[in-house]
């Protein structure tokens, strides 16, 4: 009988050291999304809080009147930490033509139609899904085309023609 | 022979009866250690079962970049002897300690753990006996700090990470 009571008096303390609960940590962190897109690799550079395009510039070259401007095209390059994608938006700076054109010296509007991916007509201000995941910004992915309206037979006043455009990179 | 013996025995048994002493009666108690340690001050909390108050770390928002980290003050609260110690041995089965998300393509996140006195602050090992104070302590100011540091990877995928960690408590 005694011995019965010691084993239950024994049991009783090992109960009460495993009885206590243990408490928790939670923790908890939310990493947010950002991108840096180009039309070359942009691999090497590190992502940050600002959303990035990397500035570029779209040389057509000269040509004389009946020789007409060849288009040029270019793919895109994206970076991201966004499991839900990328995706852009172009649009004249304000003060320049509304529909992309190049403006001369003199006013002079030269056209410029923008394809994406393709054959796809873009028209400035649409916004464009360029990956719908993370990406490491080494490969190329999709095209973006810059096709100067044909000046062939025109009169366009010799000079410099250009236009600033704005590149908005947002993260769904 | 026999009658002087028995006679002896009484004898004996009476001198016995009348030295013996004043009666005696011996109360005895053990109090248990106990602890109970918790991010805020702790005590106004009741000993008892040595416990750990749960809460929450929290990074909030990180870019990829930053280098968030998160300093918890420590109280204990305890009745242990001046020569006894308050241990803290967190634990995470699940996750190891590193946050983790639900999208498979990500990887988790590591973390550093420290804890000491402010500005000496060690780094230990999830599983390792930590310990916080020696002797009683009334849980109304801080014996150390824990320190928890994510280290975020440059191509680190955006996402809500987390882990709970398992806290136990010994009062020895």
């Amino acid at each position: 009988m005694k011995k019965i009571i010691c084993n239950l008096f024994l049991l009783s303390l090992l109960s009460l050291n495993s009885v206590a609960d243990d408490g928790t940590i939670t923790i908890t962190g939310k990493i947010l999304p950002s991108a840096v897109v180009g039309f070359e690799q942009v691999d090497a550079i590190a992502l940050s809080s600002n959303d990035l395009f990397k500035d570029a510039t779209i040389d057509f070259g000269s040509s004389e009147l009946e020789g007409g401007f060849d288009a040029v095209e270019k793919n895109f390059y994206v970076k991201s930490n966004n499991p839900n994608g990328v995706t852009i938006k172009i649009e004249p700076n304000a003060g320049e033509h509304s529909g992309g054109g190049l403006t001369g010296e003199n006013g002079e509007v030269i056209g410029v139609n923008y394809y994406f991916d393709g054959l796809n007509t873009y028209t400035m201000g649409d916004t464009i899904t360029l990956t719908e995941d993370a990406s490491d910004g080494s490969t190329e992915g999709k095209s973006f085309a810059f096709a100067p309206n044909n000046t062939s037979g025109s009169s366009y006043q010799a000079g410099i023609y250009d236009t600033l455009l704005n590149v908005t990179i947002s993260l769904p | 022979m026999k009658k002087l013996l028995s006679i002896a025995a009484i004898s004996a048994l009476l001198v016995t009866g009348m030295n013996a002493d004043d009666g005696t009666i011996t109360e005895t108690l053990e109090v248990l250690p106990s602890a109970v340690v918790g991010f805020t001050d702790t005590s106004a909390l009741a000993l008892g079962e040595d416990d750990f108050v749960s809460d929450v770390i929290n990074f909030a928002d990180s870019e990829i970049g930053d280098t968030p980290s998160v300093t918890q003050a420590i109280f204990v609260n305890t009745n242990v002897a001046d020569d006894n110690t308050v241990t803290m041995t967190i634990t995470d089965g699940v996750n190891l300690g590193r946050l983790h998300t639900a999208d498979t393509d990500a990887v988790d996140i590591d973390m550093e753990y420290k804890y000491g006195a402010t500005g000496s602050e060690t780094v230990f090992e999830l599983g390792d006996a930590v310990t916080l104070t020696t002797g009683a302590n009334d849980g109304s100011s801080s014996v150390g700090n824990l320190i928890a540091t994510p280290t975020i990877a440059a191509n680190q995928l955006a996402g809500i990470y987390s882990t709970v960690l398992n806290v136990a408590i010994k009062a020895n």
